[in-house]
């Protein structure tokens, strides 16, 4: 139960409170999600294109989101991950076809403090519908990097770098990523590089936030 | 869905209020609703829905009902034809639950696997007692070298005699009979001595009958270790549930400080183990990443806490309020485990469900409303604020709240609170729960002692904690039994009362509490008086009050050391009546039918005077005396009883008849025709209570100057025959006359002829066995009432003992047709 009213049902929220959620608009960037007129492809995507091929993300990252994520993730709110799962396959699609899905992974120490990977627990109901393959081994991190939300935005690509490995060849597969926040994209387009060089030929991210550049 | 799961349980309750259980073929009711529902959900509209709400609201509440009654016809099927009552029977089965040893015996639950006597029915799940020595009979030395025969687990082949549950019927009283149907004991009895009696299986390897052999495997332990440790049987009780350990003084302690609940397990010890275990399992289960990728470690921790739960519910018996603890800690790790969020109230309304699904007379126990009554005060003064509170804060709160919150269900229950309860929980809990519990559940597991002496430790520092509390003086808040209306209003209080902070004059929701605080008693009217016929089985014990003075004339019998008709029935009574003391007490002679209960009586409010025919040096007598220095009392406290003695309360005459100043003399003179013997004169009629008297008494009494006719007669000796003569029954021509006697009692009291001879006379008759206690009315509209309590107060589980005579052999029941005029009264 999100909101008060709702009794149940099969989001647990009412649809007042649905409607007021700060949704992605329709006009994002195909390939990273940020607001872009037309939908076209960014101006940043152009320059230079990050290692996934599409992202789709269902809200901004802001109030209520901001807090929702909060308590999903540090408080155990495990039931919130069936609203978001839900919310994805209403949105993004119920019927695409992906060799794999791979939640982003989290460091065995981050996953010790925090009892459950929030990307996962999502994974695993995406997965129940898209029946493809839940991929939790292939890919593992291997540095412990400080928590990207610490670090000023620039500082984070070169954070991310060398954080995972995959020891699973993806010969030509199509990838899931599943995350729950996307703000510069920097973990992601690791995680995607990472699996582009195992093989794999189409990329696509599905995140539950998107942080859209302030201004 | 909430609304409807608590119909549901409506329902139920309304069908625990039954007189009479209604036949399973108006379950067709049922078809209103749904045809209801059906047509509703074709139309839209207002009307429609609202409708449609309505329809399935009577649905739930019908399901809820028939369902209970489903229950109820099932259980009641299986019961004991009153012909096989007292029979022996031989019977083959197993020993269904630990074995409780008392002083005189062992007690258990016995599964009835095949009857061998012919013809004989006997119900499927029986109480039976096994006595090693006479009732009340001390020990002698050397006799405790045999060990108690029965274990749990074990097949016997055991001659029986049982009879059906059957409990004495007092207003605010304990219901036995509706205990046992809630436990399936359909029949209850004892094991008679017989050469045909052997074991036949040593042990029978069923999953409820082992876990009933690990209890007893773990008691056993806990024997050797402890030793005769004071505590022993305390620790015992919260290890595998078995009560029968704690001392009455302890009992007394624990009630005082309102810490009772602790001591049966039941919803705390259960939660806080499984938060245990919950918390163990979260905080291992991270440890390893496959495993925490494979499931969250909140959701192996919920399982692990369910699975602690019901291991100790277990090891604790299954009884019926840990069940109740299991179902609710269920609801919750199922929500958990399938990612549902509920509120505290719905989880709590969905268990309330489960609870009166699995178990529909679970609305009758009191332990039922307030496990879940402590619950909600909590979830409600704590919940649905903007910040956490600090934990000592929190703690606070919730002390405040369930004392505050439970108390009106306290005081129409039992009449009295703990006031240092709060104080007393706040210490104790902790200790207990976190400490006393696991070290003795650890200790039962792991075969180490010291674990076990350690919890003992822990055990006699809170005891210590606890005696010294009671001992600061008043400590219980006692008061008669409030009327049902305050109840509402005093839950609208306490609500108010615990509403959050920022609420403006949350203080005034006290007033709401007041009436309920403050019941005034409904007293005759002078010259009127009111009188109660306890029921307190075999045995005697009657309340005359008037409108201002209370006097009672015996006090029933002991049942155990424990036990006895003062403690168990008349100060409760009492209590809940608003009777704070005894202006006067007659102690009839000196037998334990009579004077069973006096000394418990002395001890619990003040007796000022009192009249016996017991000699000046008898122990009740200086018990009384030593009660009444106590109590700053003043003298004179005792006066044997004299013919000639009378005194007058609110126009209401009492006059002593029997005995004459030399019948104290006469040596020859028996006790029983020694009994006081007393006339009560109200303006709207006259009482004659005359203790046990036999012919002697009443011819003397023919022969005295008194008048002897009288309105209600509470027949002398129970209706034995060696009493209430032709002569008598003619002189005292009662318009009604009340038999005290227990149900199946061996004097087979009252007997046939004398209840012959009194219906001839025309006098309606009342026995304690068949109609429970008798309120007795003499009053300017009523003139005078009877209201037997039994009748009154009927559920549909009371059977209808006017059937059966107890003075009856079951062979001649059927020749005594007379007998039946009773019945049709």
């Amino acid at each position: 139960m999100l909101c008060a009213a709702a009794d149940g049902g099969e989001l647990a929220l009412c649809t007042g409170c649905l409607e007021d959620l700060p949704w992605q608009p329709a006009s994002a960037c195909p390939q990273c999600s940020l607001l872009s007129p037309f939908g076209a492809v960014c101006g940043s995507c152009l320059r230079s294109a990050p290692a996934f091929d599409i992202t789709r993300a269902l809200f901004n990252y802001a109030y209520p989101l901001a807090q929702l994520l909060q308590r999903y993730k540090y408080q155990q709110a495990l039931h919130i991950a069936q609203t978001f799962s839900k919310l994805m396959l209403q949105r993004f699609s119920r019927t695409a076809t992906f060799d794999r899905i791979i939640p982003m992974p989290l460091h065995p120490k981050r996953l010790a403090e925090r009892g459950f990977n929030q990307s996962l627990e999502i994974a695993r109901l995406l997965n129940r519908q898209l029946h493809s393959t839940l991929d939790t081994t292939s890919c593992q991190r291997i540095r412990l990097t400080p928590p990207q939300a610490s670090l000023p935005l620039k500082a984070r690509s070169r954070n991310m770098r060398g954080a995972f490995r995959c020891e699973q060849r993806l010969q030509c597969e199509r990838i899931l990523l599943v995350d729950d926040v996307m703000t510069t994209g920097a973990s992601l387009h690791e995680l995607a590089s990472t699996v582009k060089a195992a093989g794999a030929s189409h990329v696509e991210c599905w995140v539950v936030a998107r942080t859209q550049a302030k201004g | 869905m909430t609304l409807l799961a608590l119909i549901f349980v409506f329902g139920a309750w309304v069908l625990q209020q039954l007189p009479i259980l209604p036949s399973l073929y108006w379950a067709f009711l049922l078809i209103v609703p749904v045809i209801l529902v059906i047509s509703c959900r074709r139309f839209s509209g207002q009307f429609s829905r609202v409708c449609h709400r309505q329809g399935l609201a009577l649905a739930a509440f019908l399901l809820g009902f028939f369902w209970a009654a489903a229950f109820a016809t099932h259980r009641l099927a299986d019961a004991l034809p009153t012909e096989w009552e007292r029979q022996d029977i031989q019977i083959v089965g197993v020993v269904a639950s630990l074995p409780q040893v008392h002083e005189s015996g062992q007690r258990f639950e016995f599964d009835v696997e095949r009857v061998i006597t012919a013809g004989a029915v006997v119900p499927r799940h029986l109480a039976l007692s096994f006595y090693t020595r006479e009732f009340a009979q001390s020990p002698e030395p050397g006799e405790d070298a045999l060990p108690p025969p029965y274990k749990a687990g074990q097949r016997w082949q055991l001659t029986v005699r049982v009879k059906r549950p059957h409990g004495i019927i007092n207003p605010h009283g304990f219901d036995f009979e509706a205990w046992s149907l809630e436990r399936n004991i359909r029949a209850s009895g004892y094991v008679k001595k017989h050469p045909g009696n052997r074991l036949l299986t040593a042990a029978v390897y069923r999953p409820g009958y082992m876990v009933e052999m690990l209890r007893e495997r773990i008691r056993e332990r806990m024997d050797l270790v402890l030793q005769n440790k004071p505590y022993k049987g305390v620790l015992q009780a919260l290890a595998i549930g078995d009560e029968s350990g704690i001392t009455q003084d302890d009992w007394q302690t624990f009630l005082e400080t309102g810490t009772n609940h602790l001591m049966s397990i039941s919803g705390l010890h259960i939660t806080m183990l499984a938060g245990l275990g919950f918390t163990l399992v979260h905080f291992m289960w991270r440890r390893s990443a496959r495993l925490t990728l494979a499931l969250p470690a909140r959701k192996a921790a919920a399982l692990a806490g369910a699975l602690v739960a019901l291991a100790y519910a277990l090891i604790a018996g299954f009884s019926i309020p840990t069940q109740r603890t299991l179902y609710m800690l269920g609801v919750f790790a199922f929500a958990l485990w399938s990612d549902r969020q509920l509120s505290i109230f719905r989880v709590l309304a969905y268990a309330l469900f489960v609870v009166v699904l699995l178990d529909p007379w679970a609305v009758l126990a009191a332990g039922f409303w307030l496990s879940f009554g402590a619950v909600a005060v909590i979830a409600y003064a704590l919940g649905g604020r903007l910040q956490r509170p600090h934990w000592f804060s929190a703690a606070v709160t919730t002390q405040w709240a369930v004392t505050i919150g439970l108390l009106p269900l306290l005081l129409v229950m039992f009449q009295q609170a703990s006031i240092i309860s709060p104080v007393a929980n706040a210490l104790a809990i902790p200790l207990i729960s976190l400490v006393v519990v696991p070290l003795t559940l650890l200790g039962c597991v792991v075969p180490v002692d010291s674990l076990l002496v350690l919890a003992h430790q822990a055990m006699n520092l809170c005891m210590r904690v606890l005696t010294w509390l009671t001992s600061s003086g008043l400590s219980v808040w006692q008061q008669q039994a409030p009327p049902l209306w305050t109840l509402p209003l005093a839950l609208a209080g306490v609500l108010w009362l615990l509403l959050p902070r920022g609420f403006p004059l949350r203080a005034l929701g006290v007033v709401a509490l007041l009436p309920m605080l403050m019941p005034q008693a409904i007293r005759p009217s002078p010259g009127a008086m009111q009188v109660t016929v306890l029921d307190v089985g075999q045995g005697l014990a009657v309340l005359v009050t008037t409108e201002t003075h209370a006097m009672l004339y015996d006090s029933g019998p002991v049942y155990s050391s424990s036990n006895d008709s003062g403690n168990r029935i008349i100060v409760p009574y009492l209590r809940a009546a608003g009777i704070r003391h005894l202006d006067g007490m007659l102690i009839s002679h000196d037998d334990n039918d009579h004077s069973g209960g006096a000394a418990s009586i002395f001890r619990a409010i003040p007796v000022a005077q009192l009249y016996s025919s017991l000699p000046d040096g008898h122990p009740l007598i200086l018990a009384h005396m030593e009660a009444n220095t106590r109590q700053r009392a003043n003298p004179p406290v005792h006066q044997r009883c004299r013919a000639g003695q009378s005194w007058q309360w609110d126009e209401v005459r009492f006059e002593m008849m029997h005995p004459a100043a030399a019948d104290y003399e006469m040596a020859r003179k028996g006790d029983n025709d020694r009994s006081c013997v007393l006339r009560v004169t109200s303006r709207y009629g006259r009482l004659l209570i005359a203790g046990d008297i036999e012919r002697d008494a009443e011819n003397a009494l023919l022969a005295s100057e008194y008048a002897l006719k009288s309105d209600v007669l509470i027949a002398h000796h129970h209706g034995s025959k060696t009493s209430s003569g032709p002569g008598f029954v003619e002189a005292v021509n009662p318009a009604a006359v009340i038999f005290t006697s227990g149900y199946l009692n061996k004097f087979r009291h009252p007997h046939p002829k004398v209840v012959e001879r009194f219906e001839a006379a025309g006098s309606r008759v009342y026995r304690s066995d068949q109609h429970g206690a008798i309120l007795i009315d003499f009053g300017p509209e009523s003139g005078v009432r009877l209201t037997p309590w039994r009748e009154q107060n009927r559920r549909y589980w009371h059977q209808d003992f006017r059937r059966v005579s107890a003075s009856h052999p079951v062979a001649s029941l059927l020749k005594t047709a007379s007998h039946a005029k009773v019945a049709t009264l």
